[in-house]
This record gives C-alpha cells, structure tokens and sequence, in this order.
C-alpha cells in the first residue's frame, strides 16, 4: 500500500483536488478579479443556468463539433491508410515512420503560428502554390467558407500521426496465420483487408476515435493563434470561450461550471472508449488463434 | 531491505511535501510590503524597455531600487490580479491599460494619487500631458494613474504612391475609400490595411469611424445606444475599404497592419501611432516615402481617433506608496519622456511632441498631436472585456458578409444591452 502513496498522491494533488475545487467554485460567485478579500457567495445551480442557456456557449458547442467531426474522420482515414503503408517492411517505410510522427511533436502554438503565415492571403505559401497554377487568390482565414476547413487541416496535419502510430501498433500485433492463409487461398489486398484486418482493427480503432476525440475537444492553442474565435464566432471553440470568462473576465465561478459541464461530457467518452479497450480485452482472450490450434 | 524501501519511500514523499511548501514561501518572500525595493509590472515593448533604462538611471541614485517586470499584453493582467487576488501584492507599480483600470480600482488595487500629484504639482505638470490622458485616469475625482505610455490612431501614407495615383491626402471616410480604391486599381497594392480582427482590434478601428458619424456606445452606461442609424452607415462605410484592403483583413491586429505597410503591401494605413517609430527607422523598407495625418473626419465634421495608451498607477498595498510614486512621477516627467525616445518610449507631452527638433527627427509626431487633441476613449468600466466580447462578433459577422450590416449592429447592440443589465 505505502508503495502506492506516491502515485496516489499525485493524482488526489493533480487530478481529485482540482476537480473537486473546481465542483466546489462552479456553485459560487467567485472572480479572481475581485482583491483578496472580496466575498465569495453560493449562487446554487446559477453559474450552470447561465452556461446552458448561453448562446455563445452553444455556439461554441456546435462550432467545436463542426470542426472536430470531420477532422476526425479524415484522421482515422488517412491515418490508417499511413499506418497500412508502414507497415510494410520496405527501406523507404523504415525511416518515415520516424519522419512521420514530427507533426505531432511540435507545439501547437507554433503550428498556429506556422499555419497563420502558410494560409496568409498576401504572403502565405498556399495562395503561392495556388498562383503557380492560375488559381485565384483566397482569404483563407477570413473567408466564412474555408476558415472553418482551414482550422480542420491543421487540425489534420498535426495529429493524423497520432493515430498513424497506433493503428500501427494495432497492425504489428495482428496474427500473421490468418492473412497468409487467405493469401494462399487467393484472396486479394482489399479483401484481406476488408475481411481480415479491418475485422481484428476495429476494437482498436474504436479505442483511437474515442481518445483523439476527447483530445480534440481540447483545442485551443492552434485557434487561439490561428483566427482568435473568429471571424464572427466561427472558430469560438468551447476552450475559447472558457479562456474568454476565465483569463479575460476572470468569472472563475462561471467558468468552472462551463469546465464541469466538459468534464462531464469528457467522461462520458472516457467510459465508452473504456467499454472499446474492455471488448478488445475480451476479444483478445476468447478468440482462438491460428497459432492457437 | 524492506525496511530501507520504506524509508526511502517515506522520504520521497517528506520531499514532495516540501517541495510544494517551500513554493509557497519562495513566492510569498516576493510580497512587495517585505520587500524592500520597489517592483512594477508594465507591458514589454519599446516603452517597456525606455521605463527599465529610467529604472537603471533612478537606480544609480537612490537606495530605494525600482525593479521593473515587463510581460506581454494579456500577461501583465492576468499577473496583476493574480497577485492581487491571491494576496501575494507582488507589486508597487502597476502599469495598465486604461480599459483595466476601473476594474482595478473598484477591486481595491489602486491608491489615489490626488495628495502625491498636488505635492508634486511642479514636477508633474499635469497640463502638459494629453487632456485626454489626464481625464481618462481620473475617476470621480481621483488621479489614480499618471499618464505612461501614448497611442493614438491615425493615418499613415506612402507619398510616392499617392503621387503616382494622383490621389490626395484624404480628409473625409468617403474619400478615404475612394482613395483607397484608386489606389488598388493604379499601383496594383491594396489601397488600405484593415485592422478587422475580432475583439479589440476590431472595435478600435470601427469606433474610430464610428464616433465621427455620431453614433455611440451608451449616454448613461446603463443601456446601449449603439443601434443607430449612423452606426450602420458607419460600419457600411468602413467595410468599403475591404475590397482594397489585404485579404486577411479580418484577421489582422495592429502589428499585423504594421508589418503589410512597412512590408510595402498597403499604401495606406490606419493604426495606433506606436507603430509608427518602426517605419521611420533606418531599417524600414519605406523609409523616407511615408506622410501621417489625422484621420478623415465622418459627417459630423468631426475625426474621432480612439485614444489607447497606459498609465502608472500606485498599489494600495504598497508599503513605499511615496517612493513609488516619486519614481513614477519622474519616469514620467518631461524631461524623463524625452530621453525615453531614445530607448524606444513614447511619449505623451504636449511639450515633447509639440518640439520643433523631435517633430523634424520623429515626422509622425505633429500629426500625432492632431490626432491626440480630438481623440475620444471607450467609457471606462469594470466591464469593458466584457462590453468588447459583446459587441465584437456580431460585427465581425456582418464584415464576413454572414448578416446584414444592419444586423451586426442591432445584434451588437442587444449584446451589449444585456451585459449591461448584468450590473
């Protein structure tokens, strides 16, 4: 038991504690802008009535799902179509896969940063590209019918390697019997795939949705530096709007409520990608294997 | 062995433990009422850097030190009532923009500085800074900031490209636009920068506009007043410059519109003036080919710059209120401002700006000093950041083309309305 006090600690300290302060806070009036001794009071469920009646709360709501959704399934898409391709054993996929996952490692305010002068209607590379084959110029980011797709490739670029490496992993631990047999059999890529692969992938893909989308929940930085919310309200993501009451009203109380309200959301993906590694678990245990017999 | 596994267990975990107190007491020995020099938190930049060189100075002279902290922007706030709200008081100086200060000073941050200004009345020589800057510190009778840090938007021009497009300098927003798109269509650059950037970028520039077509925020700071006729012809005027402006108009702030023009991608600019120094400096590309003037003026006759700057304020926590205040007043002081310019400040002096040498060595100053004379800032409340979120994307809606202009503001304005009812 005392071998797992520290570790416990760490998590009543990191993880318990905040939440809990933060439960507490939501259900009162507090503003850090306020001095030291200014009262705090119980407002009961009001902070919770606010955040859910706002509008610009489910703006944010709907502007996030707008943006994550399809980053998502281009994600996954591209993602394990990268994955099936390194994992071929060939000397041109070897060093890629090292080369691949360099997206993922930089900071994502320097990728919004990079993005901001790649996109820039006057100096961006895009609209370069773009001139080199007699296309016009666009206001990618001003633009209300692309700055919202520009948000998603970005979003695209930087962890479409994530999901890359894991379907990877999925794939190096995949039984090789059954895809030699289908071979000898005469079965065709896709039909390995489609019949095989995907079939034994799937629990793991599942796993992957639901952790990159508890992740891309999350997104703030890139936007932040990107577009700023706007134009309009049109990349004001959920963590945009949390900054806004937070760190530039400082309604700590207000903004504690919108975080449970997350939080809560959060932990219902948390359970469902537990119930995806939970059937994989089980799948991996009953299901005989070629090398089982 | 178990038994030494125990200890060192045991002894992990007392580490942790005092790690975690010892951050408390590192931080709490920073408290400026025990510490025994004076610490103040300003915005870094050009001014940032000339106050941290008058600090040296003031240093070399007095016992009582001035340590000067220099954050971003939205950093020097967050610091500034993180410190306060948790009772640390890092700070004696607090620098601020003025949109804060109400909120400072109705939070208990501040100290009146009416007894130190009237005692020091010589030194200061309140008539020789900005009116404007001097009202805007000014809450019910009580001084609680000496003006620090000038800006005021104007508008900036590249002569030899509005020579080559037979255009004249303009002096009204209708000719502004014109200018601007005949500028586009004779010299192939955009006409304009467009500072268009959702939240305060936005509504600088707009109001700058705004206020000279008559329309306003609130008469009575209880309701909005916005939804008006001369609004909406205001934003339907200043949305004219979009199509001669830069393509990323909505997306640019003021050192976005700053890098376009000195980068030669406008021919003109509209922007706060601290951006101005960079043009005129050596390294700058357009160099010796820039005019300033004021900005056009809307129907009523009047230009209506929006005045943005920093004042210095005193902690009413601070254990050396006077000697913070002494330095202040110094490091703000005529004399102080203009050996400032030379480390990167700006200035806010009548005097200063009004200089036949600085005028001829800092060409932008006398049209700066037009611009100053009319200028107007937004109400001051505790509420502001809350106003600006308001206003803001409704606006920048209507500028993206996604509803009418008449929209924008009527929704701008019902925005507004209901923060306002908040209290």
């Amino acid at each position: 038991m005392l071998l797992l006090a520290p570790a416990v600690l760490l998590v009543l300290g990191l993880r318990v504690v905040p939440i809990v302060v933060a439960l507490g806070l939501s259900f009162t009036d507090a503003n850090l802008a306020g001095g030291d001794d200014t009262a705090v009071r119980g407002v009961g469920f009001r902070n919770y009535s606010t955040v859910l009646s706002s509008t610009d709360f489910w703006s944010a709501v709907s502007t996030t799902a707008w943006i994550i959704v399809p980053a998502l399934i281009l994600e996954m898409l591209l993602g394990l179509a990268i994955a099936l391709w390194l994992n071929q054993s060939t000397s041109f996929t070897k060093p890629f896969r090292a080369v691949s996952l360099v997206p993922y490692l930089l900071v994502p305010v320097v990728i919004g940063n990079f993005f901001r002068m790649f996109y820039s209607s006057e100096f961006g590379q895009l609209n370069y590209y773009f001139s080199l084959i007699g296309l016009p110029e666009q206001a990618w980011l001003t633009d209300p019918s692309t700055v919202r797709w520009a948000v998603v490739a970005l979003e695209v670029w930087h962890t479409t390697p994530f999901v890359a490496l894991l379907c990877l992993a999925g794939l190096a631990g995949l039984p090789k019997e059954p895809i030699e047999a289908a071979m000898v059999d005469g079965a065709g890529a896709w039909k390995r795939f489609r019949y095989i692969v995907l079939p034994e992938l799937w629990p793991i893909l599942m796993a992957v949705l639901v952790l990159r989308a508890m992740d891309a929940l999350q997104l703030f930085d890139e936007v932040y530096v990107l577009t700023g919310g706007g134009p309009g309200r049109l990349t004001s993501v959920i963590n945009l709007y949390l900054y806004q009451f937070g760190f530039r009203q400082f309604a700590i109380g207000q903004t504690s409520a919108a975080v449970i309200v997350v939080v809560m959301f959060l932990a219902v993906m948390s359970l469902i990608g537990l119930a995806f590694l939970r059937q994989r678990r089980r799948w991996t245990t009953e299901t005989p294997r070629a090398t089982d017999y | 062995m178990k038994q030494r596994t125990r200890v060192l267990i045991i002894g992990v975990i007392a580490a942790i433990i005092a790690a975690l107190l010892g951050g408390c007491t590192a931080t709490g020995g920073n408290n400026s009422a025990t510490g025994d020099s004076i610490r103040v938190i300003a915005q870094s930049g050009g001014p940032g850097d000339a106050l941290k060189a008058a600090a040296g100075e003031w240093n070399k002279s007095h016992d009582l030190k001035v340590n000067v902290d220099l954050f971003d922007y939205d950093p020097t706030r967050e610091r500034t009532v993180l410190s306060f709200s948790s009772g640390k008081n890092d700070y004696d100086v607090i620098g601020m923009d003025y949109a804060w200060m109400k909120q400072y000073i109705n939070s208990g941050y501040l100290t009146s500085l009416n007894d130190m200004a009237f005692k020091a009345a010589d030194m200061i020589k309140m008539d020789d800074y900005i009116k404007a800057y001097v009202d805007w510190s000014k809450v019910d009778g009580n001084q609680y900031a000496l003006p620090w840090l000038g800006a005021v938007y104007m508008l900036t021009y590249r002569t030899d490209l509005l020579q080559q497009a037979g255009v004249s300098v303009p002096r009204t927003w209708d000719e502004y636009v014109t200018a601007a798109k005949t500028l586009k269509d004779k010299t192939g650059i955009a006409g304009s920068t467009f500072i268009g950037k959702r939240d305060d970028p936005l509504l600088d520039e707009y109001w700058s506009v705004a206020w000279s077509y008559g329309a306003q925020i609130t008469t009575d700071g209880k309701t909005s007043a916005m939804n008006s006729p001369q609004a909406v012809q205001a934003l339907e005027t200043w949305a004219k410059i979009l199509p001669s402006a830069p393509g990323d108009a909505l997306a640019t702030d003021w050192p976005a519109a700053a890098a376009q023009f000195s980068e030669g991608k406008t021919a003109m600019m509209l922007n706060f003036s601290d951006t101005s120094d960079a043009l005129i400096a050596d390294a700058s590309k357009v160099k010796g080919k820039v005019g300033f003037a004021p900005l056009p003026a809307g129907p009523t006759g009047r230009l209506t710059p929006n005045l943005g700057g920093w004042g210095l304020g005193i902690s009413a926590k601070s254990k050396h209120q006077q000697g913070a205040f002494d330095f202040v007043a110094w490091a703000t002081s005529p004399e102080q401002q203009q050996v400032g310019l030379a480390n990167g400040g700006s200035t806010n002096r009548i005097s200063v700006l009004s200089d036949p040498a600085n005028q001829q060595k800092y060409s932008y100053f006398s049209a700066a000093l037009a611009n100053y004379q009319e200028s107007i800032f937004f109400p001051r409340t505790e509420h502001w950041v809350d106003w600006e979120a308001a206003m803001a994307p409704p606006l920048s809606n209507a500028l993206s083309g996604q509803i009418p202009m008449a929209d924008g503001v009527a929704q701008a304005s019902e925005r507004l309305s209901a923060e306002m009812a908040k209290g």
